[in-house]
């Protein structure tokens, strides 16, 4: 009996002192994952971006077995909405499609934590021009250029994939390159031009254009030629500087994961930027610097309305800064005329 | 045969007694130490069209190890997730016993807003290093040994989430806000701050007081409160009245009062410590202090009928509480560029309880506005083995933009004053 009692005891002590395991440190990483051609190829939604890649010859790089690569791969539904088909791919030049292609993949594999909490941090793609991501504390959806990731780290053996909801393009040298290749801101350019702001376009910036489109101008009943008969002594600066933001940098969706604290400051007068009422967009007007003043706090309109820029579109980016379309004037001409 | 038994049982029983523990080298005290402290005092928030667009979380490197690029990799003396300073802070480490609920803020709702990272609020804070002895009388166990000489500070900018430095990535171990060398000289005591230079450009600078408060000679029966400016260049929407910032020339003035329960129960100010002129911090970024003094007042003044006085209880919003009767300083700002009248812009009354100020969002000090912002007792009331002690101390109030913060120094004296 007493006997018993000892075996018991003893066993207790052994399985005491053998119970737990001393693992150390943490488990190895997991290298089951498949290889970066094996999840493009096999996924549906991604077929015209493979189409892409193939058709631009860059699909080697899915095979390496080196540091991998960080590829930003828009969706199906993402070359949807930019407006190219299976078909228009199939017609955008090798040399073009390259281009673009590569300005979606960065050498070695970048997963979301990895990247910098801090709004437009660049970094290099393959066609060496800058990707901005943004991602902070109190968004922390990770966007590329603007564009929302709408899936983080599906991860490869040999990279990371993170896929966009709208194609990225390329940007070209300056702003001056944007606004000229899109007739719809031939306005914008002829008022830029007249009142002597069009070569700011084209220094190193940063800067962001809120341009209005030609129908904005129309709304207000201008067209190239009204705004070519303007003459510049007659109006202020104002008219068409309160379109440049200078020195700033920012694309509409991420201007809530860093409000501003008070308006922006452009020569004589102050942008407004805040969330729209449906808390989709952001708008934007202009006001006078005192129009806090006692006899200014009850007025709404100094020179223009509020005009809404929504989330979903990202803007074109350039090399020096950012172009965002306006629907409409924010900043009348007719309004900062001098009488 | 029962004797070889009970040695085995002996042997099984000592076996893990002896192999259970790991037994921990013990640090060895530096013997050409200096003393320093590090504190984050840069309190804004993103913004994306004027100032920086980065958020005030960082890791402090003392001498990195830098890989081949010079991206820093790891340091022996660090901080990481080193967030934005208490409104007070103590000489000793007050956030070493961490609540089982984890950190936590109280806000105007009466909400609990928990923090979903670890934090920590000033370096050593309750990191487990040598701190300083006590020095001239004070208790500096918030201050950490280091060996004197040059030491390169890093500031490394980390995303707020709960990844350790070291597994941080290189792009984000390389986004550095400041690096620079400093000298630290043998028995001396610094208190070192990352601040912000120039709201509008986000340019960060690095602060480093010599803390002179360890060679002076100070009274016992006295309280001292000094104030220093550090607020950097004034940003551009402050003087457009976006920001309510402290002006660039603060003038004080301060009060002392006790409460009296006759004629009429209120508070007076005691004679000679009625708005008292202290002085005009013209300069910014100083790096010397000079000290006001107020009386430490006798038993009677904390004590009614053996029950310790009242705070003002910041913890409690209900208008109906229980008024304030401990005795206290007052504390009046003003527009040095624009004297007179002393009520000045903004009012810091020091009259609340430091151990729930600094988790109470709604009474204490907020930020430059007009009311009243309550700060702590200059007075330490501290309750060991049964009985009260009450402490007299030395505090330093910084101003920085908008905020005041508060380090105080107890002085060691043990027992309630006659």
């Amino acid at each position: 009996m007493r006997s018993s009692i000892k075996y018991t005891a003893a066993i207790t002590l052994l399985l005491i002192m053998t119970g737990c395991i001393k693992e150390d440190g943490i488990p190895p990483k997991d290298s089951n994952y498949s290889s970066l051609r094996n999840l493009i190829a096999n996924n549906f939604s991604f077929s015209l971006w493979y189409e892409a890649m193939q058709q631009a010859g860059v699909d080697t790089i899915l095979d390496n077995s080196s540091n991998g690569y960080t590829l930003f791969v828009p969706d199906n539904n993402a070359f949807a909405k930019s407006g190219i088909s299976r078909d228009s791919l199939r017609r955008i030049s090798a040399a073009e499609l390259k281009k673009m292609v590569q300005y979606h993949i960065m050498t070695g594999t970048t997963i979301s934590a990895g990247i910098p909490q801090a709004l437009n941090y660049g970094y290099t793609a393959l066609n060496s021009q800058l990707l901005y991501t943004s991602t902070n504390q109190v968004d922390t959806a990770l966007y590329i250029n603007g564009v929302a990731v709408l899936q983080k780290d599906i991860m490869a053996k040999n990279g990371v994939i993170h896929a966009l909801g709208q194609v990225l393009t390329p940007p070209p040298p300056t702003v001056q390159d944007l606004l000229t290749a899109d007739p719809n801101y031939s306005c914008l350019v002829a008022g830029f031009r007249k009142f002597g702001i069009w070569d700011e376009l084209r220094k190193p910036g940063p800067m962001v254009v809120l341009a209005p489109t030609n129908d904005a101008f129309a709304a207000h009943n201008l067209d190239e030629a009204a705004i070519e008969a303007m003459n510049p002594a007659e109006y202020r600066k104002a008219a068409f500087s309160a379109y440049l933001m200078d020195p700033v940098f920012f694309f509409i969706p991420n201007v809530f994961m860093a409000p501003p604290a008070g308006p922006f400051i452009q020569g004589d007068i102050y942008l407004l930027l805040e969330r729209g009422s449906n808390g989709s967009d952001l708008r934007v007007k202009a006001v006078p610097w005192n129009y806090r003043s006692v006899e200014m706090q009850n007025r709404s309109i100094f020179y223009g309305d509020w005009v809404n820029f929504p989330f979903t579109s990202p803007g074109k980016l350039a090399a020096n800064g950012i172009v965002h379309q306006a629907m409409d004037l924010y900043m009348i001409p007719d309004s900062v005329r001098i009488k | 045969m029962k004797r070889i038994t009970i040695y085995i049982g002996y042997i099984i029983l000592l076996v893990p007694v002896f192999s259970g523990c790991y037994k921990y080298k013990e640090p060895e005290m530096e013997p050409d130490a200096a003393y320093f402290r590090v504190f984050n005092s840069v309190s804004t928030s993103p913004d994306i069209i004027q100032g920086g667009n980065i958020s005030t979380f960082f890791t402090f490197l003392m001498d990195p190890e830098t890989d081949e690029k010079g991206i820093p990799v790891n340091a022996t003396v660090k901080q990481d997730f080193f967030t934005t300073r208490e409104l007070y802070s103590a000489s000793y480490p007050i956030n070493s016993g961490n609540s089982s609920e984890g950190h936590y803020v109280v806000d105007f709702t009466g909400r609990k807003i928990f923090s979903t990272t670890p934090v920590n609020f000033d370096y050593p804070g309750n990191a487990k290093v040598l701190t300083a002895p006590a020095i001239n009388g004070f208790d500096m166990s918030a201050w950490a040994q280091v060996k004197s000489g040059k030491h390169r500070i890093v500031f490394v900018v980390r995303p707020k989430n709960n990844i350790p430095f070291t597994d941080l990535s290189k792009e984000i171990r390389s986004q550095v806000v400041i690096d620079t060398t400093v000298n630290y000289e043998k028995g001396e005591v610094y208190t070192m701050q990352i601040l912000l230079r120039n709201m509008d450009k986000a340019e960060y600078g690095l602060y480093m007081r010599r803390e002179k408060f360890v060679q002076e000679a100070f009274e016992d029966n006295k309280i001292y409160v000094g104030f220093v400016n550090l607020s950097g260049q004034r940003p551009r929407l402050a003087d457009l009245g976006y920001y309510n910032l402290f002006p660039d020339k603060v003038s004080i003035n301060y009060s002392f009062s006790t409460y009296q329960n006759a004629p009429t129960s209120e508070y007076t100010p005691l004679p000679g410590y009625n708005r008292n002129f202290y002085s005009t911090l013209a300069t910014r970024m100083d790096t010397s202090i000079s000290f006001m003094t107020l009386p430490l007042l006798g038993r009677d003044a904390f004590f009614e009928k053996d029950t310790l006085r009242n705070y003002f209880r910041v913890d409690d919003r209900n208008p109906l509480k229980a008024p304030a009767t401990l005795p206290y300083a007052d504390f009046y700002f003003s527009d040095g560029e624009r004297p007179g009248g002393a009520d000045g812009l903004f009012r810091m009354q020091c009259l609340a309880n430091p151990s729930v100020l600094n988790t109470y969002r709604y009474g204490p000090f907020q930020g430059a506005r007009s009311g009243t912002n309550l700060m702590p007792l200059l007075n330490q009331v501290v309750n060991a083995n049964g009985k009260y002690h009450i402490y007299g101390t030395l505090n330093i109030m910084e101003i920085v933009y908008n905020k005041v913060y508060m380090m105080q120094i107890q002085r060691a004296i043990n027992e309630v004053p006659k």
